[in-house]
Formats: C-alpha cells, sequence, structure tokens
C-alpha cells in the first residue's frame, strides 16, 4: 500500500474575499441555509437598483434576517429552485453578478447551473465553503457521493474504497476519487479527516 | 510561408465601396479547401522589388468553397500590398494564396452574437452572418464606416440581417453609442469587434466601465503592420546581420535573408513565429504577449513588432 497519494494533483478553488461589484445591474445572493452575517453584509453594501436575496434549505427553519429589507425568497431543494432559475436570469445581463455562500458541492452546483444559463465565471462570485463536506467523483463507476469529510471514503455507487484528491472537477461540483486499494482489496487505510 | 501554397486565379474583382475591391479567386487546377467562418487566407503577391504577404478574411458562406472571395481596402498608409492589389491585379492573373487558416472563429454556444463592425472590419462576419441565420441564432450588427471610402455590403447585410443592422456612416455624422448599445446585453451575448484599433479599445473600455467581463469580448484588429524606423538584426547562432528597412517587417527581412520562421497570421496575433532575444530594446506591437512577457523582453514576434535600439539580437 503506498502511504502518498500517486497523484498530487492539485486544483482546489481558491476563495478570494468578494467585492461588491458597483457596475452591476442586478446582484443575486444565494445561501444555502440561512444567510451568514458576512453575506447579510455584502447585500447591504449592494448599491444595485435590482438585488435579490434567495435561501435554500431543506427544513423549516425561518429564514426571516433583520436589516435584509425584503425577506430572502426560500427554496425547499435545489430542484425546485432550477425551475425558478430561467425567470430569475431573465433580466439578467452581462452587467449583473450572482453572490453564493454554502457548502463548496453547493456552490458549485449553483455555478453550473447558470453557467447553462450564459453566465460567465467572472459574473459568479463564492464565498469560502461553510463546511469541509465534498461530493466526490467516483472515477470508476461515475457516481457522485456527497458530504465527505474523510480520505478515504466508500464510494456510494459501487462501494470501492476511495481515496479522494485534490483535483475538482467544475463541471462535477466534485473532487475526483479513485479506488485507494485496487491490488489488494483487503489493504484498508488509516482514515483521515478532510481539511 | 509555412503551410503549403495554393494557385489561385483572379476570375472577378469589382468595387464594392470607393476604397474597397473584392476579389474572386479559384483554384487553378484543383478544388480550393474548405473553412470555417471567420477564416482568412495569405495571399503573397509578387511585387516589382518585394514579395508582399497580407492576410484577408474569406467573405464567402463557408458552405461554400468553390470560390474564395476578399475585400481588400486600400489602406493610406499602407506598405504597399493593398496598393499592389489595387493597381497591379488584374482578372486572369494567377496568385498564391494559403490554405485558409481560423484565428476568430465566433463562439457556437453563444446565445447572442453581438457585433462591431469598423470600415473593411466587416470582412470576417460576412461568413459568420450565413451560419448563425441557419442556427438560427439571435445576432445583431453594428456597422460603422466613413461612405466616402469604405461601408461595403449595406444591402446583402440588410437583406439578411433586417431589424437587427445598425449602420453609422461617420461621413453623414452617424455616431455607434457603443456604451449604449452595451448596457443591457443579456446574459450568453459574446461581442466581437473587427476595426481600427481605436474601435477594439473604445468597445473594451466601454465594457470595463460597465462591469462587463472582458471574456465575452473577442477582437481581431485587423491593422497590417506599421512602417517604423530601420534598425538591424544580428542572428545569434551565424552572426549574419540583417537590415530592417523603414518598410519591411523584421519577419519579411530575415525571410529575404534566407531564414525560415514559421508563421502563420502575419498579424501579431497566432504566437507562431515568436523568436528568442539575446539583446536589445524592442516595441512590441503584437496582441499574442502578455504585458508581464514583453517587459521581460525575452520574445519578440516579428511579423509586426520592430526594435526601439539600432540593433537587436535574436537567439535563433
Ligand atoms: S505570425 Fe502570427 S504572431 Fe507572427
Amino acid at each position: 500500500m503506498q502511504s502518498e497519494a500517486p497523484s498530487a494533483v492539485t486544483s482546489r478553488p481558491v476563495y478570494a474575499p468578494i467585492i461588491i461589484d458597483s457596475c452591476s445591474d442586478n446582484d443575486v445572493f444565494i445561501c444555502e441555509n440561512l444567510m451568514s452575517e458576512q453575506m447579510q453584509s455584502l447585500y447591504l453594501k449592494s448599491k444595485c437598483p435590482a438585488k435579490t436575496a434567495l435561501c435554500i434549505t431543506s427544513d423549516d427553519t425561518d429564514i426571516a434576517v433583520d436589516g435584509v429589507a425584503e425577506k430572502p425568497i426560500k427554496f425547499q431543494k435545489i430542484s425546485d429552485f432550477l425551475g425558478s432559475l430561467p425567470s430569475l436570469v431573465k433580466p439578467m445581463t452581462l452587467r449583473s453578478r450572482v453572490y453564493l455562500e454554502g457548502s463548496e458541492p453547493f456552490m458549485w452546483r449553483l455555478y453550473g447551473m447558470f453557467l447553462a444559463q450564459g453566465m460567465v465565471a467572472e459574473q459568479i462570485n463564492m464565498q469560502s465553503p461553510v463546511s469541509n463536506k465534498r461530493s466526490l467523483f467516483c472515477t470508476h463507476c461515475f457516481s457522485v457521493t456527497d458530504d465527505v469529510t474523510t480520505t478515504v471514503a466508500p464510494c456510494s455507487g459501487c462501494g470501492r474504497l476511495l481515496h479522494v484528491s485534490d483535483h475538482f472537477s467544475k463541471r462535477h461540483a466534485a473532487y475526483f476519487c479513485y479506488q485507494v486499494n485496487a491490488e489488494d482489496p483487503n489493504d484498508v487505510p488509516q482514515v483521515q479527516e478532510l481539511t | 510561408m509555412s503551410a503549403d501554397k495554393i494557385q489561385v486565379k483572379v476570375t472577378r474583382i469589382v468595387d464594392v465601396a470607393p476604397k474597397i475591391k473584392e476579389f474572386t479567386l479559384v483554384g487553378v487546377n484543383r478544388t480550393l479547401p474548405e473553412f470555417s467562418p471567420g477564416s482568412h487566407v495569405m495571399v503573397e503577391m509578387q511585387g516589382q522589388e518585394k514579395t508582399y504577404r497580407n492576410a484577408y478574411s474569406l467573405l464567402n458562406d463557408a458552405l461554400d468553397s468553390s470560390e474564395y472571395r476578399i475585400a481588400v481596402r486600400l489602406q493610406d498608409e499602407s506598405r504597399g500590398g493593398s496598393v499592389y492589389m489595387h493597381q497591379s491585379v488584374k482578372e486572369g492573373d494567377v496568385l498564391s494564396v494559403t490554405p485558409p487558416m481560423n484565428l476568430f472563429a465566433p463562439l457556437w454556444h453563444a446565445k447572442k452574437h453581438l457585433i462591431f463592425a469598423g470600415g473593411v472590419g466587416i470582412t470576417p462576419f460576412m461568413s459568420y452572418i450565413p451560419e448563425f441565420l441557419r442556427q438560427g441564432v439571435n445576432c445583431e450588427l453594428h456597422y460603422m464606416f466613413r461612405g466616402l471610402q469604405t461601408g461595403a455590403y449595406q444591402e446583402v447585410l440588410q437583406q439578411e440581417l433586417k431589424t437587427t443592422l445598425f449602420i453609422y456612416d461617420a461621413d453623414k455624422e452617424q455616431r455607434c453609442d457603443i456604451k449604449e448599445v452595451l448596457k443591457c446585453q443579456p446574459l450568453g451575448t459574446h461581442v466581437y469587434i473587427c476595426g481600427p484599433e481605436k474601435l477594439v479599445e473604445g468597445v473594451e473600455q466601454a465594457a470595463i466601465e460597465l462591469g462587463i467581463p472582458l471574456s465575452v469580448i473577442h477582437s481581431e484588429a485587423f491593422a497590417a503592420p506599421k512602417p517604423g524606423t530601420p534598425f538591424k538584426v544580428e542572428i545569434k547562432s551565424t552572426g549574419q546581420v540583417v537590415q530592417v528597412g523603414e518598410q519591411d517587417t523584421m519577419l519579411e527581412a530575415l525571410e529575404t535573408a534566407g531564414l525560415a520562421i514559421p508563421n502563420l497570421c502575419r498579424a501579431g496575433v497566432c504566437g507562431q513565429c515568436s523568436c528568442a532575444v539575446e539583446q536589445g530594446d524592442l516595441d512590441h506591437r503584437d496582441n499574442y504577449l502578455s504585458d508581464s512577457e514583453k517587459s521581460l523582453g525575452a520574445m519578440v514576434m516579428p511579423c509586426v513588432s520592430r526594435a526601439n535600439s539600432e540593433r537587436i539580437i535574436l537567439d535563433i
């Protein structure tokens, strides 16, 4: 068993501090669950003529936020939000901006949805992820396993024990993973917390 | 030329604007290679004193490559190529062209194409538009020119684009408010510019002021290499010294001296002609090197760039 990862490919996204773009004509703020104080202050800083706050949360938490003038619009699931996306982006232009907050897989899934609507990367801003949860892309069965915080971790599709690489796929919003013990399935390496 | 040359016969020359002539070219004893929208060919012209090589966009619908059509504007500051095409080339003459190359293809995934064309800068878009129409994708053209000199193809563009063609003739005091046009463009729009450097800079500046990402702005500055002060190039490996005249490009001078430098666009865009520099103060005029590479001074694009010093040494 190799103690080191055979590939040291690193393509982890880097999250720079967000600065509100004062030229924008339409700002959309989307949070996974509750809006953090940091995001609230960004929302308040935006002087954009059209701005919208959205929260996507899977429970019944009240999402009302002090100081944010209008109550954010709440969606129970990303799939509900997807249905309303075309009407949300219809008035947006090349000048508009999106601000995202949440876990890394959440933000990059939304990133992919906005790209499909014609937005370009420079229009999409992301906060540092709120958790170390990763989604894994299994290079053997192509399944995506969500909410993983350790390497190694079992694939939800094929059950193989996966090494979690730092090679992030923007398209899949997940990290590429490969079987850690392909030579000897009895070789079960130590589980480590991901950072 | 680096790519294999094709012999073509000039079958038709027509005036399409006061200073623009259109040339129709057919293959001599061969069919012409197919091309994609936005392609150009390099035309080689055997002048009396030197060989001219100029890049011209292909105007025809890319579905029909039975002939190539190019348009040549008589340049005010011509180094000779456009004067040669206008005054010396006659119907029936044979010229050499490279196979088509494409350094300015449209972004096919765009939801809308917004075009700014200045003068003869309309040419690369002539092959875009039929394909956009076939695909049913939204296309808007803002065409700026001086009607006393340029402004070719207005009728055909009018038929093709109808209400999405906007014409501005500076000789009739018509101006395009670029910022106003850019202001409300929907998501998924890609912007293309071809024309004088001032137009390219104007659109880019307006985009910056509006907060439009520059990754959606694409340009082809068609400006031919400009003349400049003569200088000498020393070849490090052989000690050979090549004189670059006021009207020559460094690339032409090197070629005349028997040095084969790979090249494609001869317009400072593709990076093919890149040469390592051992020493010398450079006047970078290309759009290929980054600003930091330019200030480093280790590379030069001899197809357009020149020297500020009297002598430079190339490590080739
Ligand atoms: S030939 Fe293309 S940059 Fe010089």
